[in-house]
């Protein structure tokens, strides 16, 4: 029983980064070459975050948590393109008014599925019916998803969370 | 391109745009993100599928109970 739980821990922590925890972090901080092995590590980590952005899920994927990744990519594409369908107000880069930049920073999260817009939207957003309403809310909500699972992706690369 | 085809395919109009009830989009938004968050927080399959199934149950409830007590001031 004890083996199998033992079995079971290493194939569901199977990635290369999950042997440092956050306590191995400070050690190696204060040990003589800790420091440049935390900022490599930050950096790949960071580098992992960028990935999982521009694409939902390829974080998870460079961490081989497969699962995950196939959970982010289908739900935030999932989302963003029925927004698209339902002709969802898609916010562009317009500073000044902080309603329409943070809808844009909603909108941004989604990646590649924000230049992916142009293609599903081909007429343009129609927020005078409920649905192109919605259609708002299911690019936003797409938008938040993937910035948990960019969060997410960083703290695992961390070694942060093991799970 | 391909996107576009795509849109169209999916949805049957050639301005790409679909046309679904209220409740089927609140149900598909329910789904996506009750997924999103049981892959976010539970560990095992088995996990998931329950917290994914009881957060959509969730969801649903809550949306049909908020649109009950709105009711009387929809008019």
């Amino acid at each position: 029983m004890k083996c199998q739980a033992a079995h079971k821990k290493t194939t569901l922590n199977n990635s290369p980064l999950d042997d440092v925890s956050g306590v191995d972090l400070i050690d190696a901080a204060s040990s003589p070459v800790g420091p440049q092995n935390v900022t490599s590590r930050r950096i790949l980590a960071l580098c992992i975050a960028i990935a999982a952005w521009i694409i939902p899920g390829l974080g998870h994927l460079a961490l081989k948590r497969w699962g995950r990744a196939l959970i982010f990519f289908a739900c935030v594409g999932g989302l963003a393109i029925t927004g698209y369908l339902l002709r969802g107000n898609v916010f562009p880069r317009r500073p000044g008014d902080l309603f329409d930049t943070l809808g844009f920073l909603a909108d941004a999260s989604t990646g590649i599925f924000y230049v992916l817009a142009r293609f599903f939207e081909r007429a343009g957003p129609d927020v005078s019916l409920a649905a192109g309403d919605y259609g708002t809310r299911f690019i936003a909500a797409a938008g938040i998803v993937n910035l948990l699972s960019v969060f997410d992706a960083y703290e695992i690369a961390l070694g942060r969370r093991t799970m | 391109m391909t996107a576009s085809r795509i849109a169209y395919a999916l949805s049957g109009d050639p301005l790409g745009s679909v046309r679904i009830s209220h409740f089927f989009a609140m149900s598909v938004f329910a789904l996506l993100v009750s997924i999103a968050l049981a892959g976010l927080t539970k560990r095992t399959a088995k996990e998931r599928v329950k917290y994914a199934a009881s957060c959509f149950v969730k969801f649903l409830v809550a949306a049909i109970a908020i649109g009950w007590l709105m009711y009387p001031f929809s008019r």
